[in-house]
């Protein structure tokens, strides 16, 4: 079993049952994981920044460090692969106000609003999320099982799962802001 | 026969708002009505079986709690769930619309997410019990 | 007029119907608009209970437009309809006072009016705006005035 690496601002997409995504360090930035567990697909994105439009040359260089440039490529990638849009389940984790506390409109929550306008956008929801705080997470995508792992700093590994619609009770999303 | 959704609020783009995230939770075959008060829902329920009401409570004519009231008298209409979106997110409101009849509540402002796992549940609901 | 808790809640009740459902943030306090300065959409309703009164919005036109494009997950490059523009700077100005409520006053019911959309040649209120927000494609003003009563 194998572990691609996802760097700051980078991209993988992968159809190897047998590969696991990981991106460390997720302070502000926020990784983007989808997964089509029939075509056996994942993707995972690591960006920076919500908007190009900041620096289009920086962009071009890289369309990964842009929530707008670096999504839209993530999911085309996982279609090129054999991905179908109404089969992926989509998550996220990071956006923490890891550098500036004090921050009233920083760049974690500014990089989570890209990231839900984006998506609402392209008509897709989130399965979880884990997001704000002020910790630095590391993120893994088992592309075989389609399973999403989360780790904080000396915290154990665990499972971020989708809110279990099957259940009774009111859902409970991880979700730190 | 297309599952059919019945939205009910005085704001046409929170019906598109709703419908959006509803088609996107996997429910795209659905059919839509819509309906801007309370009475116009119970005209649109008089004429069409639907299967899930999502409502606003503060409306003009007839509001959200009327409605839900008007349903539970009625042995047709009082089997179809309903779910409650709206702005007043109170406790006390939460539990007095429960009380009367409503099977879910959703508080705006809403992530869809929130829309469809309630939605979701309610619906959950409403196969166990039938 | 209310005092600074209202104030202080109708900040943060902004800032949660923004992040959550328009995607936007507040990007901190801003200068009340000037009268000509650019084109601006507004918007009042009407709030009764314990207490009873209105919340008035005034929003620059560029940012109304951003806010509709991400609610109705618009990617037409035709601008919107005047009337489904102005439908969702209602639908903002009743979700922020809703919020405001709700958090003010946790166990009274209040009703809400259906909010209406104010003309062109409005007429600001004479006092300053109980909040002015930052919202980077432009600013929302926003007042709140409760009607006190005698005994």
């Amino acid at each position: 079993m194998g572990d691609l690496v996802v760097g700051i601002a980078d991209c993988q997409v992968s159809r190897s049952r047998q590969e696991v995504l990981v991106t460390y360090a997720l302070g502000s930035c926020i990784a983007v994981a989808i997964h089509d567990p029939v075509a056996g697909v994942g993707g995972l994105l690591h960006f920076m920044l919500p908007e190009s439009t900041i620096s289009p040359a920086k962009a071009g260089q890289n369309p990964y460090m842009f929530a707008d440039t670096g999504i839209p490529l993530l999911f085309r990638r996982a279609y090129e692969c054999g991905a179908e849009k109404r089969r992926l389940v989509v998550r996220a984790a990071g956006g923490s106000q890891v550098m500036d506390k004090e921050g009233v409109f920083n760049i974690g929550k500014r990089n989570y609003l890209a990231l839900r306008k984006i998506l609402w956008k392209a008509g897709v929801l989130l399965q979880a999320e884990e997001v704000g705080g002020n910790i630095s997470r590391t993120v893994r995508l088992d592309v075989g099982s389609g399973k999403f792992w989360l780790r904080g700093p000396g915290n154990t590994e665990r499972e971020l799962t989708s809110p279990a619609s099957a259940l009774k009770g009111a859902p409970t999303w991880p979700s730190v802001s | 026969m297309a599952f059919r959704v019945l939205i009910v609020d005085d704001s046409p783009v929170m019906r598109a708002f709703i419908r959006r995230t509803i088609v996107l939770s996997g429910m795209e075959g659905a059919d839509f009505l819509e309906a801007s008060d309370g009475q116009e829902a119970l005209d649109v329920l008089h004429q069409h079986w639907v299967d899930v009401v999502l409502t606003d409570i503060n409306m003009p004519t007839m509001d959200g709690e009327q409605l839900v009231r008007r349903l539970e008298a009625d042995d047709l209409l009082k089997s179809v769930p309903v779910l409650i979106v709206s702005t007043d997110g109170t406790e006390n409101r939460m539990h007095q619309m429960m009380a009367l009849g409503a099977r879910g509540y959703v508080k705006k402002p809403f992530l869809p997410e929130t829309l469809r796992v309630e939605l979701e549940q309610v619906l959950g609901d409403a196969y166990a019990r039938s | 007029m209310p005092g600074h808790e209202w104030d202080q809640m109708l900040a943060e009740a902004a800032g949660e119907v923004l992040e959550t459902m328009f995607f936007a943030g507040i990007y901190g306090p801003a200068e009340p608009a000037a009268d000509d300065a650019e084109p601006r959409l507004a918007a009042r309703l009407h709030f009764e209970g314990r207490p009873s009164g209105a919340l008035t919005l005034s929003i620059s036109e560029a940012a109304a437009r951003a806010l509709a494009a991400n609610f109705l997950a618009d990617e037409e490059p035709e601008p919107l309809p005047a009337a489904q523009l102005g439908s969702v700077v209602g639908e903002l100005t009743n979700m922020i006072c809703g919020t405001l409520l709700s958090r003010v006053r946790t166990e009274e019911r209040f009703r809400l009016s259906t909010p209406e959309s104010l003309p062109a040649d409005w007429i600001r209120p004479p006092e300053a705006p109980s909040q002015s927000l930052d919202l980077g494609e432009g600013t929302i003003d926003l007042w709140v005035t409760v009607e006190e009563h005698a005994g």
